[in-house]
């Protein structure tokens, strides 16, 4: 078959009867963009949208995952499809909250506003609670943002009258203004279960991460 | 916001890269992270997949991991995956690439302030 463009439809999307669950959970993690060995890290063969196992970098000060824990529902996350004159990217944007203003937050702020970094997020949505022949629960929840080039902090707001925040952050991370992603952010499942994939995740994570 | 807790990790020798998960197929007992490594169980994989070596970030009778080993002084190349556990070929540029002495660097230019 013969395509106008370098890709073509080749599957169906079927109606989908299980109850969608909108946002992201409270806790994210940031992973230092140098840090993510790529050369080990692993793709499904039919999919490379599907991340089955990601590895980090073996160095000294050792890599981690570091976590963030907003609360209520203080992490939202958006995508969008950019289109350009020849080509069509992706935004990954994340915007989270940090509901304090300690020199130590102030430290993690700057520190974070010099570097590029992935973000793991953890959705509401977790399909096939009760999974049927042939399909996996936990395929939905976790996924990564920035695998191609990392994301950036693009704003920082601290409004002391806020009467939301109350003097806390307002933090967007997002694509740097001219590189976007190549493809959508990559779901993490890891092992073939959710279970394996939190497992998986926990190996990652900083002695500081509860 | 900041806090620590000790990391509770099985006693073994070896260590495995932060987010690996090794597998063994159709034996959900095989299953192994840094969280329950055991030299039993990372000897096993090494032995059916030696090609898994490359997971390892500490592997016994190497150099454990610190910043002397990963950022050499000499600039020359490190070598964590022991030889006889590792693809045969690589390890051997490896080795033959880290027992070659440096190459000889140019003697710096003097430089002479110009006579007025």
């Amino acid at each position: 078959m013969m395509t106008v463009g370098c890709n073509a439809i080749v599957s169906c999307v079927l109606k989908n009867c299980a109850n969608l669950v909108p946002g992201i959970k409270d806790k994210i993690y940031f992973i230092n963009y140098d840090c993510v060995d790529k050369d080990l890290s692993t793709f499904d063969d039919d999919n490379s949208l599907l991340l089955t196992q990601l590895v980090l970098a073996t160095t000294s000060p050792p890599c981690y995952a570091y976590c963030l824990e907003g609360y209520n529902f203080s992490n939202e996350h958006t995508i969008a499809m950019v289109k350009t004159k020849y080509q069509k990217n992706w935004e990954h944007n994340i915007i989270f909250r940090i509901f304090d203003n300690t020199p130590e937050d102030k430290l993690w702020i700057e520190t974070a506003k010099d570097s590029r970094f992935m973000v793991i997020i953890e959705n509401n949505y977790n399909k096939d609670l009760t999974p049927t022949a042939g399909e996996v629960a936990g395929r939905t929840v976790f996924e990564v943002l920035g695998w191609d080039f990392g994301i950036e902090l693009n704003a920082v707001v601290r409004d002391v009258n806020d009467a939301e925040m109350l003097g806390g952050y307002v933090l967007t991370a997002g694509c740097s203004d001219t590189m976007k992603e190549s493809l959508l952010p990559r779901t993490l499942f890891v092992g073939g279960t959710i279970a394996l994939t939190r497992a998986a995740l926990a190996s990652l994570l900083a002695p500081c991460c509860p | 916001m900041f806090k620590f807790k000790p990391l509770t990790m099985s006693v073994s020798k070896y260590v495995l890269k932060a987010g690996v998960l090794l597998q063994a197929f159709s034996d959900a007992s095989k299953t192994c992270t840094n969280a329950n490594i055991t030299d039993e169980l990372a000897e096993y994989h090494l032995k059916i997949n030696p090609a898994c070596a490359r997971f390892f970030a500490v592997l016994p009778g190497m150099p454990s991991v610190t910043d002397s080993v990963l950022k050499p002084k000499t600039g020359g190349p490190t070598i964590i995956v022991p030889p006889e556990r590792a693809i045969p070929g690589i390890v051997k540029d490896f080795v033959k690439a880290s027992s070659e002495p440096p190459a000889p660097t140019k003697p710096k230019a003097k430089h002479f302030k110009s006579k007025k």
